[in-house]
């Protein structure tokens, strides 16, 4: 089935960044998987009703966005205005367009972490997701303050050498 | 690194394994091999597609079904559909495929046919082992084995060894045995007017014969190979003369 492979691709190039795009909105992986594979399986069954669709990606992340905002609506108790809902990240809101934009970077970074060795991976989430230094990462590890420096410079050339890689690919669709 | 906000963000969520592509895309397949949207044809195709061939195997199986008649111990009457009537012997057996032809059957024994007249469809008859006969509407008696027989009572009969191949036409009174393969005729009279036996003949070898003997029987039965040597044994049997030209 051609259609099938079709999507399977899709699966490949999409699924990470629209997951981290429902991320902006969700702020729960359980929750933004979900609404991605149900957007997934919408997509499928638009698709083999015989329905075209131009830009499968553009239609993805706007399947994504409303059922997001249903999510949203159905899970909250208080009244909310859809309108003036906002993705946000780390430090606050963020614009739709923004975190259209960046799902696709993150979810290289994403990818780039996931595929460190254990203890690179490891440091860098106690640094930058713990905000510990580096002598309590020494201490946490048991490992030399020195090792923990290094370590995470591996980890931060990687993950630039895979924002290249990401630079790379978007400039050559 | 310029991507600050990015990489905050990613690892502020990371889990390790999460938000895999492969697990998601298995999973949807695994969903959908078994579901109607990923076979949406084919679920209602197969079924239908199944269906179309049991039934066409059922209805190959049924049109193709035998009948078998016959009873080893006493003779039975059989009618058959299209009111052929046949008397079978004991031990004889007679068997058709009423849904394919009615009209075309197969006996092992010894069966006497009276055949209902269809001019459009010849009744056909196969000889267990060899021997083929095709009537239109007639009487005859068939008998299979070494040597199949087929004596005709009423009206008119082909006999070969099968179909397509050279045969007899016989008539009234005649008989004819098979062996190797064409059939051997002969003419078998029981207490029969002599002018009718001359007739016969006649008719059969293209002669004309005659003999003053009017009101003489006869209870006979000859090979049809040689006119003279008949003559010359229905003359011997009866004491007379018979004339040929």
């Amino acid at each position: 089935m051609i259609m099938l492979s079709k999507i399977e691709t899709l699966f490949r190039t999409e699924y990470r960044p629209l997951c981290i795009y429902a991320v902006h909105y969700l702020g729960s992986l359980d929750a933004a998987e979900d609404v991605v594979s149900s957007c997934f399986e919408a997509l499928w069954e638009h698709l083999s009703g015989g329905a075209a669709v131009s830009n499968v990606r553009a239609y993805l992340y706007v399947s994504v966005r409303n059922s997001c905002l249903d999510h949203l609506k159905k899970n909250r108790q208080d009244t909310l205005d859809l309108d003036k809902l906002q993705p946000s990240d780390a430090d606050g809101l963020i614009t739709d367009e923004e975190a259209v934009d960046r799902s696709r970077v993150e979810a290289r970074l994403w990818t780039a972490i996931d595929k460190m060795p254990a203890r690179r991976r490891e440091v860098l989430l106690l640094a930058k997701r713990d905000g510990l230094s580096y002598a309590e990462i020494a201490s946490e590890l048991g490992i030399s303050e020195n090792t923990v420096r290094n370590t995470l410079d591996s980890a931060m050339k990687s993950l630039r050498s895979s924002r290249r890689e990401i630079l790379d690919f978007v400039f050559c669709l | 690194m310029e991507k600050e906000k990015e990489l905050r963000f990613v690892v502020s969520n990371y889990q390790e394994g999460r938000l895999d592509p492969e697990k998601a895309k298995m999973e949807f397949r695994r969903a959908h091999s078994s579901s109607a949207s990923y076979t949406k044809v084919l679920a209602w195709a197969l079924p239908v597609a199944a269906a179309l061939v049991f039934s066409i195997l059922f209805w190959n199986h049924w049109k193709n079904s035998w009948t078998e008649y016959g009873d080893a111990s006493t003779k039975s009457e059989v009618m058959l559909s299209d009111g052929t009537q046949v008397s079978l012997s004991e031990g004889s057996l007679l068997k058709l495929q009423p849904h394919l032809n009615p009209r075309k059957v197969v006996v092992e024994g010894r069966a006497y046919f009276q055949v209902a007249r269809d001019e459009a469809h010849p009744f056909e008859v196969f000889l267990e082992g060899k021997g083929y006969v095709k009537v239109l509407g007639t009487k005859f008696e068939v008998l299979t084995g070494e040597r199949p027989e087929v004596n005709v009572t009423e009206g008119k009969v082909f006999f070969a060894e099968k179909p397509g191949s050279e045969g007899l036409v016989l008539v009234k009174g005649m008989s004819a045995v098979l062996e190797d393969e064409l059939p051997a005729l002969s003419f078998v009279y029981e207490d029969a007017a002599l002018e009718a036996v001359l007739e016969d003949l006649g008719s059969y070898f293209g002669r004309t014969l005659h003999c003053d003997a009017a009101g003489r029987r006869l209870t006979a039965s000859f090979r049809a190979d040689s006119l003279e040597n008949i003559i010359a044994a229905i003359e011997a049997a009866l004491d007379l003369t018979i004339e040929l030209d």
